[in-house]
């Protein structure tokens, strides 16, 4: 997708962040040199062609965008932030950029067009075999410790903000 | 939740430096969005 974006303008990156399920073959980062080796693990590993912008210790840029693990942000050229979501799902990213730039082409053609604001429910492939098998990858910490907040959660009621849907 | 809340849509996108992992150089995320649209994903190994 970053390459078939690339000539209409949209380049692609990935910031890498905290580990989202630290386990003992993938810890928590100790130290920066620790982050910047899983990062280029992760490059190895998933094939990744994109930038990769590695976070600083700290997560300054993570906490600045919203600290959620899998996050995606659209910024227009200039500096505005287009689109966001809480999680990355490639057909929606395609919806969206195509979106944007369609309205521009609007534009073009001589169409006055007025930006206003809109959410929709955006749905994700889900694929819980992949997910254990990327906990595993981990380490068994990490099995353990999303079993257990998945054991705490169905304890819980529904997280505000939280979005539950009927499938 | 933090997300919900900051940074809404419309709004302008804030500048942050990292570490480019080819080059091994910091690089300001503004570097990008001068030249064009950028399509961002947060993420790690795990």
């Amino acid at each position: 997708m970053a390459r078939e974006f690339a000539p209409k303008g949209v380049e692609f990156v990935f910031l890498y962040t905290r580990e989202a399920h630290p386990g003992e073959n993938y810890p928590a980062h100790g130290s920066f040199e620790q982050k910047l080796a899983h990062a280029r693990a992760f490059r190895a590993e998933f094939k990744v062609e994109r930038p990769i912008l590695v976070d600083d210790l700290t997560g300054t840029a993570h906490k600045l965008y919203g600290s959620l693990p899998n996050m995606t942000y659209l910024i227009g050229r200039g500096g505005r932030v287009l689109f966001r979501a809480d999680w990355t799902d490639p057909p929606t990213i395609e919806y969206a950029i195509n979106y944007v730039l369609n309205s521009r082409s609007r534009r073009r053609d001589g169409l006055r067009l007025a930006p206003f604001y809109a959410e929709f429910v955006g749905y994700r492939w889900n694929d819980p075999a992949k997910f254990q098998e990327g906990l595993a990858r981990a380490g068994q910490q990490a099995v353990n410790d999303f079993s257990q907040a998945v054991e705490k959660r169905s304890k819980q009621s529904i997280r505000p903000g939280r979005i539950e849907l009927p499938e | 939740m933090d997300f919900r809340t900051v940074l809404p849509v419309g709004s302008s996108a804030p500048d942050f430096e990292a570490t480019l992992l080819e080059a091994g150089e910091p690089v300001k995320l503004s570097e990008y969005w001068k030249k064009s649209d950028v399509l961002i994903e947060f993420g790690s190994f795990t």
